[in-house]
């Protein structure tokens, strides 16, 4: 190993924690709360799930211009891609998501599914 | 080296790019791995390119495999990801090799290839999405492209001492 290999493994080392620091902030320490999904096909939307939908179950199908589909599943607040007929199925695999932030793409579909977040603070006021 | 030699020379350099890029995509890597995690064998012949020819003919080598790759599977979208992480993992291994050899291992160099190849195609999707919300995934992927990058340079470097002893005719 030579001296720049170690300066190079260094470097990546450090970008590797302080992404997993930022992760582990979003997701564990910032008080942002999931507020709802948006899937989108390129960067045009095509369908935005309120936080009041997420509980409800619902399963769609999303067809892409130019052939193909993903199908989509909403249950107890997750969503995750159930089927899809992309060369890589990696939207499929990547599971249910519910925590802010959290994506799952389709490359060969330019779809992405994602889930908002809305800073948390006072949920509702009442007089 | 003679143009006729040359280009068969490619040509070969190419065939076992395009072998190993499609025999990889057979592996299931999915569903432990974080998404767009994959070995990079066809980056094996990349560095050899980079070693024996240079830089130019690297390029025409990654752009031609990319090219036959998503013919046989992929398609249209997925080749500019593809040639995308290609492209910029190719330059940064031509400039470590030729500017900085004194001071990187062919398996660093290949870390730092394997590296820029996920940023390259992270940056690609996260503009034809308009989301950064992909670059989550960077930390996990670099973690991987490491490991892949230091073993594909071990193999690369293997190649290069028997290039070395038994295909002298080769760098000639």
């Amino acid at each position: 190993m030579k001296k720049g290999d170690r300066i190079l493994l260094l470097v990546i080392a450090v970008a590797v924690m302080v992404g997993y620091g930022v992760l582990y902030y979003r997701d564990n320490i910032s008080d942002v709360k999931a507020a709802g999904a948006v899937i989108k096909i390129g960067d045009e939307i095509y369908r935005e799930i309120p936080a009041s939908r997420m509980q409800e179950d619902d399963i769609f199908t999303v067809e892409i211009a130019g052939g193909g589909y993903n199908t989509i599943e909403v249950s107890a607040g997750r969503i995750r891609v159930k089927d899809a007929d992309c060369t890589d199925r990696i939207c499929v695999n990547t599971g249910w998501i519910d925590k802010p932030g959290e994506i799952i793409v389709c490359l060969p579909h330019k779809l992405t599914v994602q889930i908002m977040g809305q800073p948390a603070g006072v949920d509702s006021v009442a007089y | 080296m003679r143009i006729t030699n040359k280009m068969v020379l490619l040509g070969v350099m190419v065939s076992i790019a395009l072998m190993l890029h499609i025999f990889e995509s057979f592996i299931p890597l999915s569903g432990i791995m974080p998404p767009g995690a994959k070995l990079g064998l066809a980056n094996i012949v990349t560095l050899i390119v980079i070693m024996v020819f240079g830089f130019k003919e690297a390029i025409i080598v990654v752009i031609l495999r990319t090219f036959l790759g998503s013919l046989f599977g992929g398609g249209f979208v997925v080749f500019f990801y593809s040639l995308a992480g290609g492209l910029l993992s190719t330059v940064v291994m031509s400039i470590m090799y030729k500017r900085f050899y004194k001071y990187f291992s062919l398996a660093g160099i290949s870390i730092a290839g394997g590296v820029f190849h996920n940023i390259g195609q992270l940056l690609v999707f996260s503009i034809v999405a308009n989301t950064a919300g992909i670059f989550a995934y960077l930390p996990a992927l670099l973690i991987t492209g490491v490991i892949a990058g230091y073993f594909i340079g071990l193999v690369a470097s293997f190649l290069e001492r028997y290039i070395k002893s038994h295909m002298r005719w080769l760098i000639k």
